[in-house]
Formats: structure tokens, C-alpha cells, sequence
């Protein structure tokens, strides 16, 4: 028994030992290499691959028009949603560009840009399994509320129905085909997705409320304490959005569904 | 249940026709799995081999230490190995690891690129490969201590009664025999390789489970996406133990 604790008090002390960290400029270390590391996570039509694994969405439009602007190159690192933030900070990218919602929770683990995008929540809903017309009709402990893991989704979905079952999925098409298979009531997610999935399938789903029904603020994340990096991309954000051209990229990717052809 | 199927669109996957025949974003995670079950069926056996001989032939200290992280590795199930590895060993690697260096010249990149990993996956690539071998390493050093227990002691006495030293009677007499014995259940062990596998998919290597999870999200095909990723599994591993039921034989030939 005693030899096993010390194994393990052994590996335990390697561990913590790999955890000392000094500080450089993650800008500076951007330039220096010409490439800038962006971690997301498929979310459509924020981030999507193409059949040949190319990465397409407003979030990959923004991140390389950020490269071009710092004249490096970019690199995609798609990651699963969950280890978005842990994998920042061991630092196998360089900046989160995923459409993340600034909460004070992450806030205190990540450094937040000022927001360059607002998004908002939306619902959809299981027409055999409720007949809610309101968001106040569906907070009864008999629907079920499925959403993506570690979203602001997730968050929305325990504060708005505190009494409803709340079922979360690693990644959102086993939301989505759980709420088409009848086996839950309503799914939340970031807009414009619900209500394309209600058009998709008008004869079992539908939209108990219209548009959006929160407001967040989207900004980029980075690792804490490096104000030149923030510094740096909150100055571009101000010139993009005051150019027009995120407004116009917002238009592309969540009003048009031109992008749809790039799948195929 | 209520779904409509679009199975013609799968194919584009595997390959597609755009100036000139590509490789799908499926058939590209295929070959990221056989790489990465290739790789650690070498670690493994390297660390499974060091465990399995050292455990039956040392004593003391050495012993009980390997001893010990076996048992360590058995009763943890193999995501965590995979995360501890990944973000503990993957936060040292890239600060040590001069990953500017290695990638500098064409060659060099090129090389390390298509045998492990290009540059921005080869920390995950490692730390998961390392994970995951200890893992499954920790049994095949069960497996070759077995094999080393199981060859007859009367061997052992009569090497020394020849003269052999015990180093010499270990190297020359027991343990070519007792590898030879165990292959059926080594490469038995790859079968369970491949398929643990899947599980680097959560640190984003972009292996057969990682890629197919990628093409759900977009494509929302989850029934397809499902049965493909669970027939190409079968159809790897189905033809692998095939194989080896065909060495078993062979060995069994030669002991019998």
C-alpha cells in the first residue's frame, strides 16, 4: 500500500512539475513563426469542413482575414468544444476564434476581446411533444431540453427552464436527431440554427418564440495576461466592423444560404 | 423512426473527383488510424516487452516499480490515460520540443509529416501515441510475462548446467521462446489497439472517429456517419484477425 502511494504521489509531482510557465507575448511569438494557431469546433455555419476537410464558416472568413492582416498564415486546429479552453491554455493554439460567448465564468479563465459579433439563443421545438407557445409553458419537469456540452446554450437552457430535464450532447447533431426522434422537446442553440432546422422539417418541428431570445456578445479568447495581443485585436475589430466588412460576412453566412452549395 | 437516409452522399467522402481523384476527409482519417494503431503497436511492444521481462526476471525496487504502474494503467480506463497524457505531457513536449527545428527544412517536414504527424497535430499526435501505448502496454507486459513464466524451468537448469550465465540462459534460451509463444496474443492485442484508438479522437487527432464526427456536424448524416464509421472498424479489424488466427496456426504447428 505504501509503495503504491508513493508511485502515485511520484507521478502526481512529474506532473505538476510540467506546469511551470514563463510568459511571452503571444503576438510576438505570432509574427515570429508567420502563423498563427486558431483553435474551434464545428459548429454550422459558424465553422464547417468541406468534403475535401477545407475548413469554411463566418468564424474561418474572420480568422483569415485576421492572418492576412498580421501577414502571417493560419492554421485551423479544430478541437471538440468541451477542451476548447483547457487546450488554449496548455497552449496548442494561439487564440480561440469559434464564436464564443464572452461569460464571466469563461472570463475568468480566458482573456476576452472587445465582442466583434452578437449572437443570441433560439429555440426549437418538438411539435408531438409540447404545445408551448412561450418560453414559460415549456419550464415544467416534463419537457426535455437537449443543448451542446459546455455551451452558452447549456447555461441559457438552466436558467431559463430551471424545472425542465436538461440533456446535453458532446456535439450538436445528437442533440438535434434526439429532438427529431421524439425523445425531447425542445433543442437551444446559438440562432441561426433552430430555425433552420424548423424549416427543414416543417411537418414535426417549430419555433415556440421567434428570433432570438438572448443577446451575446461574441469576442475572441486568448490566454490571460497578454494586453499587446488584446490590445492588438481589439483595435482590429474597431477598423473591420467600422469598415462594414463583418456586417457583410454576417449577411453571407447566417441570411444567405448560398454557402450551402460549398458543401455539397 | 423517422429519417430519411441519403446514403449517395457518403461516397464524397471516401473520394471525391476535382481535378484529378482526392482523398475524402473519411478515407484521410482511416490512414491517420492505421498510422496511429502502427505506432503504438510499436511503443507498446517496446514498453510491454521492458515490463513483461523485467517483472519476471528482476526483484526489488525495479520490480515493484513496474509492477506497480501496470496495475496503475489496468484500473484506469484508457480516456483518462489519453487526457492526463495530453494536457500534462503535451504542455511540457511543446515547451522542450524544438518544433521550429524540426520542421525547418522541406525534407525533414515532409518526411515527419507522412510517417507521423505535421506540424501543429505532432504534440497531440505524441502525447496521445505515449498515453495510449502505456496503456496497452501494461497488458502486453502481462502477456510477455506469461510467456516467460511459462517456458519449463528445467530449460533454465539445464542452460546452467552447461555453463551459460543467467543473462546468457534469459537472452538465448527463454526469451526467444517465449515471444514466439505469445505472438498470436500480441497481435491479438493490436485488434483492441485499433479500436481504442477512437478514443484520440477527444484530443483532436484527426483519426477515423475524429473525421466522421466532423462530417456529422456538417452534414448532420447521423445514422450514415454511424454504421460507416462502425463498418470500417469491422472490416480493419475483421481482416487483422484473420491474419493472425492464420499465424496461430503456425505456431501451434511448431510446439505440437
Amino acid at each position: 500500500m505504501k509503495k503504491i502511494l508513493l508511485t502515485f504521489l511520484l507521478i502526481l509531482s512529474i506532473f505538476t512539475l510540467c506546469f511551470a510557465d514563463e510568459k511571452v507575448s503571444t503576438l510576438d511569438h505570432i509574427i515570429k513563426k508567420g502563423k498563427m494557431r486558431v483553435g474551434m469546433s464545428t459548429f454550422v455555419p459558424w465553422a464547417m469542413q468541406t468534403k475535401s476537410g477545407d475548413f469554411i464558416g463566418f468564424e474561418i472568413d474572420v480568422a483569415k482575414r485576421l492572418a492576412k492582416d498580421m501577414g502571417v498564415a493560419v492554421e485551423f486546429v479544430p478541437t471538440k468544444w468541451s477542451g476548447i479552453i483547457p487546450s488554449l491554455l496548455t497552449g496548442n493554439y494561439d487564440i480561440i476564434i469559434g464564436g464564443m460567448g464572452i461569460t464571466p465564468e469563461r472570463a475568468l479563465k480566458v482573456n476576452f476581446s472587445i465582442p466583434y459579433d452578437y449572437s443570441g439563443m433560439s429555440i426549437v421545438a418538438n411539435k408531438n411533444n409540447t404545445k408551448a407557445k412561450s418560453l414559460e409553458e415549456l419550464n415544467n419537469p416534463n419537457t426535455i431540453i437537449v443543448a451542446r456540452l459546455g455551451t452558452t446554450a447549456a447555461e441559457t437552457a438552466k436558467k431559463f427552464f430551471p424545472k425542465a430535464k436538461l440533456k446535453l450532447f458532446d456535439d450538436e447533431p445528437q442533440a438535434i436527431q434526439e429532438l427529431l426522434n421524439g425523445k425531447a422537446s425542445a433543442f437551444i442553440s446559438s440562432a441561426p440554427l433552430p430555425a433552420f432546422l424548423a424549416l427543414e422539417n416543417p411537418t414535426k418541428l417549430y419555433q415556440p418564440v421567434k428570433g432570438t431570445f438572448t443577446k451575446e456578445p461574441i469576442g475572441f479568447a486568448v490566454r490571460k495576461g497578454d494586453q499587446e495581443f488584446l490590445n492588438f485585436l481589439n483595435s482590429w475589430i474597431t477598423v473591420v466592423s467600422a469598415e462594414g466588412w463583418l456586417e457583410e460576412r454576417k449577411r453571407y453566412w447566417f441570411e444567405s444560404k448560398e454557402w450551402e452549395k460549398l458543401l455539397k | 423512426m423517422d429519417y430519411t437516409f441519403n446514403w449517395h452522399e457518403i461516397p464524397k467522402y471516401f473520394v471525391y473527383y476535382e481535378n484529378g481523384l482526392k482523398i475524402g476527409i473519411i478515407l484521410k482519417g482511416v490512414i491517420y488510424t492505421i498510422k496511429i494503431s502502427i505506432i503504438i503497436l510499436i511503443l507498446s511492444l517496446f514498453f510491454g516487452s521492458l515490463g513483461g521481462i523485467v517483472m519476471s526476471i528482476s526483484k526489488g525496487f525495479l520490480k515493484e516499480f513496474f509492477l506497480v504502474a501496470v496495475n496503475f494503467f489496468r484500473n484506469t480506463p484508457p480516456i483518462i490515460v489519453m487526457f492526463i497524457f495530453y494536457f500534462f505531457l503535451g504542455n511540457t513536449l511543446s515547451k522542450y520540443l524544438k518544433l521550429e527545428m524540426l520542421y525547418s527544412s522541406p525534407f525533414l517536414s515532409y518526411l515527419i509529416s507522412m510517417v507521423i504527424a505535421p506540424e501543429q497535430l505532432l504534440v497531440p499526435f505524441i502525447s496521445a501515441s505515449i498515453g495510449l501505448s502505456l496503456y496497452e502496454g501494461s497488458y502486453i507486459s502481462e502477456i510477455i510475462r506469461g510467456g516467460i513464466n511459462g517456458v519449463s524451468k528445467d530449460q533454465i537448469d539445464a542452460g546452467i548446467s552447461l555453463g551459460l550465465s543467467k543473462f546468457e540462459v534469459y537472452i538465448h534460451i527463454v526469451i526467444p521462446q517465449a515471444f514466439e509463444k505469445t505472438i498470436p496474443a500480441l497481435l491479438g492485442q493490436f485488434v483492441s489497439i485499433i479500436k481504442n484508438t477512437a478514443i484520440a479522437s477527444v484530443v483532436a487527432i484527426p483519426e477515423l472517429t475524429f473525421q466522421s464526427m466532423e462530417v456529422l456536424a456538417s452534414s448532420r448524416m447521423i445514422i450514415e456517419i454511424w454504421v460507416i464509421i462502425m463498418t470500417l472498424y469491422f472490416l480493419i479489424n475483421i481482416s487483422i484477425s484473420k491474419m493472425i488466427k492464420r499465424l496461430e496456426i503456425k505456431v501451434k504447428q511448431k510446439y505440437s
